[in-house]
């Protein structure tokens, strides 16, 4: 049982980039914009929020106050990064996916450069403890308080909370409708007077800010608050995407979808607490490729029959029949 | 004699030509600012051996051209049918496990060695193109996450094998040992160089390719795809076929990549004939991606986009010699890419502004016959589209009316 609760506690923080991320292209998609530079501007974040926490560590402010100044650093610094994508691909009309994967490989290379020469190390590392041990008061429900409440970082309640916030937005607001109109068919919303580049513009600013905060909680829950160029954000990017694609651009499916990447993703990292799986003798590399080959599995079933916003990747073009 | 000049300006290679040299110049004058705020003081130096560096190497400018030309090909062959192969790297890593294996644990004649361990190559990364191929053709699964997919995997399937496998790891090292000596590729002999044979094999290969895509009715298919993909269906050619195949001959030129570099033999410490399973994603693949924009997916172009990009990465490795590291030719790379998938409307816009008289609007049609390539494709409808007056109408037309009404309305 012991195990199942440290499973659970263990998945949470890792669910909330992917889903934060996931969400993110949710809403640059269904606004028409593929946006496959979620990876550099989950580093790009992170990148920024470390940097904030380590210049601020010394000044004893609170832990928890101090991650969620950071997080609103790495919110602004994903949202400037997420501009250089949209101006290529909303006023250029350059190809989506070439300008998202030009953006990745920037920022990897600009860590490394800086890092080495300001730090002598491949990124930041920091030493403030984020980790929340106990909830006073709620980790003593039983069962609920031990799988929520403990072992755990604010991160997650904050993801929870835009989700909430995003689910609406998408949902039930004017700006949502819009959107979504401009993903599906740009012309009939032009046609009534929405103005495509603007919302497309906002879709693509939405998915910079939920992928840089996305980004800096990757390196607080998974990396311990620390970045660095190399390894980056190992892929929660791509695994983002195919999280949004297993959850059928729909937020409920993606919630879903974040948690059983996540999960798979924990148990591949403990199969040395998991005394039946360990003794398989298994290599432990496997378990690193696992997520991506069920990624694989999961996207040829459903794919088939794949529910894209149907203008997603195509430039806007007024003139266009 | 005026004619012959506008003939050659109006072209589709010179605009191409122009534009990848916008893009390169965009993409260096960004990688002097970013020096200039890296460390100011040594910024003119740096930048002058970034240039010019390269020139005193000449022949390890080949040797490091050669795996980047074959995975700009492989992501170029691509692109001609539209599809955007950013697994070049995953290919790359399985094709240069393929040569290492074969290398390690085959022990044929001495003279045919390196030659079964180049095919080798060539077969592990067909194997690794096949699989993105087959889940775009009968899966419906985008391509581009497959093969982003495929690259996590192939280098943690590589790692993998290489540390289980006790002949080619030397734990000790934490890399493999050196290959046989029967399994590198002849060098030229040109003194104090590593280029070797596999240079001229890559510029062999890619001219094999540019007859395929000019002269045969497979090229021709493959290019049509790429223009109109319903088009060339309902024209009768067989799509999911032509994809698949498409991305085993893409996916085997970029594992050709990963065994030339792999078996190439040179006196640069640890750069090849032994391989460090160290969890991190081969580069080259990606540097294929902007060979092969840079060429505009022309086969011919690769061979000259790959030789300046191994140029400059030599200059950008010796521009350590200023504090410098060599990430900075990776920025200027990515900065290539971000510009050439826009470069060719700002030469255009460029061209316009130059040449605003007679001809009032450049035909866009000028542009479109030939050439296959997707990136082209997209940007060749946007001379009217940028057009401001649509601009300004997009902005005016702005009202408050909800978006369903127009569904009930077109249904």
């Amino acid at each position: 049982m012991d195990t199942f609760y440290y499973l659970i506690q263990n998945t949470l923080p890792v669910a909330i980039p992917l889903l934060l991320v996931a969400l993110g292209g949710m809403f640059s998609e269904r606004s028409g914009v593929i946006n496959i530079a979620l990876e550099g501007i989950m580093l790009f974040g992170a990148y920024f929020g470390c940097l904030f926490v380590y210049f601020i560590q010394g000044s004893g402010i609170d832990a928890q106050l101090i991650l969620i100044l950071a997080m609103l650093v790495a919110a602004v610094s994903g949202f400037l990064y997420s501009l250089l994508l949209s101006f290529a691909a909303i006023n250029m009309k350059s190809d989506q996916t070439i300008s998202g994967t030009a953006l990745n490989m920037l920022i990897p290379a600009v860590i490394l450069l800086f890092s080495k020469m300001y730090f002598n190390s491949d990124g930041v590392t920091t030493n403030v403890s984020f980790y929340l041990n106990k909830i006073p008061g709620l980790s003593e429900i039983p069962v609920l308080g031990k799988l929520f409440f403990q072992n755990t970082y604010i991160t997650v309640y904050i993801g929870i909370l835009l989700y909430i916030i995003s689910t609406i937005l998408l949902y039930k607001t004017k700006f949502g409708l819009r959107l979504r109109a401009c993903g599906e068919h740009p012309h009939a919303a032009d046609s009534v007077g929405i103005n495509v580049h603007k919302m497309r513009y906002a879709g693509v600013s939405i998915s910079g800010i939920l992928g840089g905060i996305g980004g800096f909680f990757y390196a607080v829950g998974v990396m311990d608050g620390n970045t660095n160029g190399h390894t980056g954000v190992a892929g929660f990017g791509f695994l983002a995407l195919a999280v949004m694609i297993f959850g059928q651009w729909r937020p409920g499916k993606i919630l879903l979808a974040a948690l059983f990447f996540a999960f798979l993703r924990t148990l591949a990292y403990s199969i040395a607490l998991i005394p039946f799986l360990h003794n398989l003798g298994i290599n432990n590399t496997f378990y690193k490729m696992l997520p991506y080959i069920v990624t694989m599995i999961v996207l040829a079933f459903t794919s088939k029959h794949s529910r894209a916003p149907k203008a997603e990747g195509i430039p806007y073009d007024p003139g266009a029949r | 004699m005026r004619l012959n000049i506008k003939n050659i300006t109006k072209s589709k290679g010179f605009s191409s030509f122009t534009s990848a040299l916008l893009a390169i110049g965009l993409g260096l004058i960004f990688g002097f600012i970013v020096m200039i705020v890296a460390s100011p003081e040594n910024s003119l130096s740096g930048f002058q051996m970034l240039l010019l560096g390269g020139l005193s190497r000449l022949g390890d400018v080949f040797y490091y051209a050669t795996p980047i030309i074959m995975t700009g090909l492989a992501v170029g062959f691509a692109f001609k049918m539209g599809l955007f192969n950013i697994g070049a790297s995953g290919q790359y890593t399985m094709g240069m496990y393929f040569a290492l294996y074969v290398g390690f644990m085959w022990k044929p004649p001495e003279g045919v060695h390196w030659i079964l361990c180049i095919l080798a190559g060539l077969a592990g990364g067909m194997i690794w193109g096949f699989i993105p191929g087959f889940f775009k053709a009968l899966l419906n699964v985008n391509e581009v996450i497959t093969s982003i997919m495929f690259n996590y995997i192939g280098m943690y399937l590589v790692d993998m094998l290489i540390s289980g496998n006790a002949t080619m790891y030397v734990s000790t090292k934490a890399r493999t040992a050196y290959l046989p000596a029967s399994a590198q590729i002849p060098s030229l002999g040109i003194q104090n160089t590593s280029a070797n044979i596999s240079f001229i094999i890559a510029i062999i290969i890619a001219i094999i390719l540019f007859i395929i895509l000019q002269k045969t009715i497979f090229g021709y298919e493959l290019k049509a795809t790429g223009y109109n993909k319903h088009a060339s269906i309902y024209a009768g050619m067989n799509g999911k076929r032509n994809i698949i195949l498409t991305m085993v001959i893409a996916g085997g030129l970029a594992g050709l990549g990963g065994a030339f570099y792999i078996l190439a033999p040179t006196t640069i410490p640890g750069s090849s004939m032994t391989y460090e399973p160290i969890n991190v994603i081969a580069a080259n693949g990606f540097n294929g991606i902007a060979v092969a924009l840079l060429g505009s997916s022309n086969p011919i172009g690769i061979i000259f986009s790959g030789i300046f990009i191994s140029y400059i990465q030599r200059g950008g490795t010796l521009a350590s010699l200023f504090g410098y590291k060599p990430e900075i030719i990776d920025i200027v790379i990515a900065v290539i890419i971000y510009f050439s998938a826009f470069a060719m409307l700002m030469s255009l816009a460029i061209a316009r502004f130059f040449k605003n008289r007679k001809v009032k609007h450049i035909d866009t049609e000028d542009i479109a016959p030939g050439s296959g390539d997707p990136v082209e494709e997209s940007n060749e409808i946007t001379p009217e589209s940028d057009d401001p007056a649509t601009e300004s109408q997009v902005a005016t037309t702005e009202s408050d009316m909800p978006v369903e009404e127009t569904g009930r309305e077109e249904a």
